[in-house]
């Protein structure tokens, strides 16, 4: 079972490893954890019906039936209607999709580019970056999230709406917006040689930052579609403000490890060969990093996916009509009457959210597990 | 012990430096919000001249640095957190925010002690009976508290114990009355209403201390001094009473710190589901109604209290295992 399922995974392909790789062993042996299977296959469902959920949901999330309202599970709606007959089955769906845009996003931001790009700085770097980056994670790590977070989101809303509205506005009515786009990429592309000049040409490094840089606003530019859907402001802030204090631990990890690898024999030779900070960066130290960004992801997904519920539950992350599991399981659970006399309306949605963060955190002990050495 | 000292004092210079960029963060934070207190506090029907008054006297025409200066001024030399604006109209935030903690504090401090005995008591257990069917059932169950968030398990124990079963009093808070200067607060330890919130909030501690004393009392039991007390005939209870739980929950003093942001981010979704009025429920009355003051209050409290939590955790750990040397933290 596990070599068929293997297949898609290996990333290999020069053929230079006659024996399996690390990562296919990585995954026979998660694969030969049952729980984690069933938590992978939960996660894979919960994902593949939220970015399928226009396809998916038999209803519209928003389309109202006001002469069925608060009906328990039948066939027609199988998890009920709720307060304004809306299908609760379609909320669920779509809440979903919230949930997916939210962790995706945060990991993509937050994990990703801030702690491992922070993370691999510090460490290789030392010296004064390495206070600055770590001094001001500490200061975020020595912060209670949630409150700030309800700070954030709470005082930024409105001002990220305006920014995400003119955004919007400037995108699609072309020409000055054009200009903007095509002034941030020539700042992109004169920042980028001139570091490259500064840094006495020895590497593409910065060509390279800068590349990818361009990549990524025209990524932005080219998802207008997607931002222009209502809500997004509130996606943006939400995962603005959680990657903000999402990355520290990560990053904290991660610079740990480059410290150790930094001094190890292959890294020296590489340096004494003329290899320049990026190179090193990319191709000696990422790769052995990985499993570590991979383990910190996963356990942070649960994190993250709950942040986004819990503020949205407090009414300052995603607001209606945009679904999402927090104000499910709000109008659902915090009124005794709605509890006694319409359980449904608190019993799926919690049901799924409760299943949905066991298997991130039972996914993220396995991948713990199976990746980390010294666990093994 | 150079180093400790050395060690201390630099957290401690430290800690006032991040309270600065936090407050400083928070506080433009708060002047950035969209609703103007000057609408509020001078009522809708003010003249441009009343506003202009109001405006001077909160200095919303200074920069930005200089309100902070001067609310950091008031706040240090005369503990003035500001007034409400819109929840507590022209009320001082301390005499508001002063009688919540003192609510929110009792299922906090219950659910604490709750969580760190049943845990260690956990934990013990698993790792006594490592190997058997035993350990991964009384780790796994807890560790499934752990993952559920509260503002999903609490409305599912109301569902049960309150509107099922009826053995618990409906949502609210209760209990004898105390007079603590600005109001009365009801002392709800010696009540029903305790039981729920303090349960709810311990549950997702329990795995956490459970867990880490498993681990630490089986690195525990394959010490030397374990099998020469085993050795010298030592019943099987003084083994572990005396010589393995001693050593082994001396690392509990870390979490504490940790067990604190879960208290405290539950607190949030417990007060509001249960009705308590403790500083979570005034921080989500304060969100919606903008009443940013007291945000800002209790996230400057919050933050304190945080920041010298970890601190305390951080010199109590070092004096407690002397192996940890902070001087030579930066290759740890």
């Amino acid at each position: 079972m596990g070599s068929a399922l293997a297949e898609p995974q290996v990333e290999d392909e020069e053929g230079r490893r006659p024996s399996i790789g690390p990562w296919r062993l990585a995954l026979r042996r998660l694969l030969r954890k049952k729980l984690a299977v069933v938590a992978l296959f939960l996660i894979g469902v919960f994902y593949f019906v939220g970015f399928f959920a226009p396809l998916v949901s038999p209803q519209d999330f928003r389309s109202q039936d006001l002469e069925n309202t608060l009906l328990g599970p039948s066939f027609d709606h199988p998890f009920g209607t709720d307060r304004l007959g809306r299908d609760q089955l379609s909320r669920v769906i779509w809440s979903a999709r919230t949930t997916i845009i939210v962790t995706v996003a945060t990991v993509v931001a937050g994990s990703l580019l801030l702690s491992v790009g922070l993370g691999m700085l510090s460490g290789y770097l030392g010296g004064k970056v390495d206070t600055v980056i770590m001094r001001t994670g500490e200061a975020f790590g020595s912060l209670p999230a949630l409150p700030m977070l309800i700070l954030i989101n709470a005082t930024m809303r409105d001002r990220v709406r305006g920014w995400v509205d003119g955004l919007e506005r400037n995108m699609s009515t072309g020409e000055p917006a054009f200009l903007v786009l095509f002034g941030i990429l020539a700042l992109i592309a004169i920042i980028g040689v001139a570091a490259w000049l500064l840094e006495s040409r020895r590497n593409g490094g910065w060509i390279a930052i800068s590349i990818v840089a361009s990549l990524f606003i025209l990524a932005l530019w080219g998802m207008q579609a997607v931002f222009a859907t209502p809500g997004a402001s509130d996606y943006f802030l939400i995962f603005g403000a959680l990657s903000l204090f999402f990355w520290v631990g990560s990053a904290r990890v991660i610079r740990s490890q480059i410290l150790a690898l930094r001094e190890t024999e292959y890294v020296v030779a590489a340096r004494s060969m003329g290899a320049g900070t990026w190179r090193i960066l990319a191709n000696h130290l990422l790769p052995n990093v990985s499993p570590i960004i991979i383990v910190g992801i996963s356990a942070s997904l649960g994190a993250i996916a709950g942040s986004e519920i819990a503020l949205t539950f407090l009414g300052v992350g995603v607001h209606d009509p945009t679904p999402s599991f927090g104000a499910l399981i709000f109008d659902g659970g915090t009124s005794q009457p709605v509890i006694r006399n319409h359980p449904h309306l608190l019993i799926f949605p919690a049901v799924v959210v409760g299943l949905l963060i066991f298997s991130f955190n039972l996914l993220g002990d396995a991948l713990n597990d199976v990746l980390t050495p010294k666990a093994r | 012990m150079q180093g400790l000292l050395a060690y201390t004092f630099q957290r401690l210079l430290w800690a006032p430096v991040i309270l600065l960029f936090v407050s400083f963060f928070a506080f433009s934070l708060t002047r950035l919000g969209p609703v103007d207190a000057v609408d509020v506090l001078a009522g809708p029907r003010a003249d441009d001249a009343a506003k202009e008054r109001v405006r001077q006297e909160l200095h919303l025409d200074d920069s930005i640095f200089e309100q902070y200066g001067i609310y950091i001024k008031n706040l240090l030399w005369e503990g003035d957190f500001g007034k409400s604006v819109t929840i507590y109209r022209g009320v001082d935030v301390w005499d508001i925010i002063w009688p919540r903690i003192l609510v929110s504090m009792q299922p906090g401090m219950i659910a604490l002690v709750f969580a760190f005995s049943v845990g260690t008591l956990v934990g013990i257990f698993a790792a006594l009976r490592q190997g058997t069917w035993m350990d991964p059932l009384a780790i796994g169950s807890f560790l499934f508290f752990q993952s559920i968030p509260v503002l999903v398990s609490l409305p599912f124990l109301v569902l049960i114990f309150v509107v099922r079963l009826g053995w618990l009093p409906a949502v609210g808070w209760g209990g004898p009355e105390v007079d603590i200067g600005p109001q009365e607060i009801a002392l709800g330890i010696f009540s029903k209403h305790i039981i729920l919130p303090a349960l709810v909030l311990s549950l997702p501690g329990v795995a956490g201390v459970a867990r880490l004393v498993r681990a630490t009392t089986l690195s525990v039991l394959g010490e030397d001094y374990v099998r020469t007390a085993r050795a010298k005939g030592l019943p099987e209870v003084q083994v572990v009473g005396r010589h393995v739980v001693r050593n082994s929950l001396l690392p509990l003093v870390t979490v504490i710190g940790l067990s604190l942001t879960t208290l405290l981010e539950g607190a949030f979704f417990v007060e509001l589901i249960l009705g308590i009025p403790g500083i979570g429920q005034l921080g989500f009355q304060a969100a919606q109604s903008r009443d940013y003051d007291i945000i800002l209050a209790l996230v400057l409290i919050i933050a304190t209290a945080f920041i010298t939590a970890n601190i305390i955790t951080d010199i109590a750990y070092t004096f407690i295992d002397p192996r940890i040397r902070f001087g030579s933290r930066e290759s740890n």
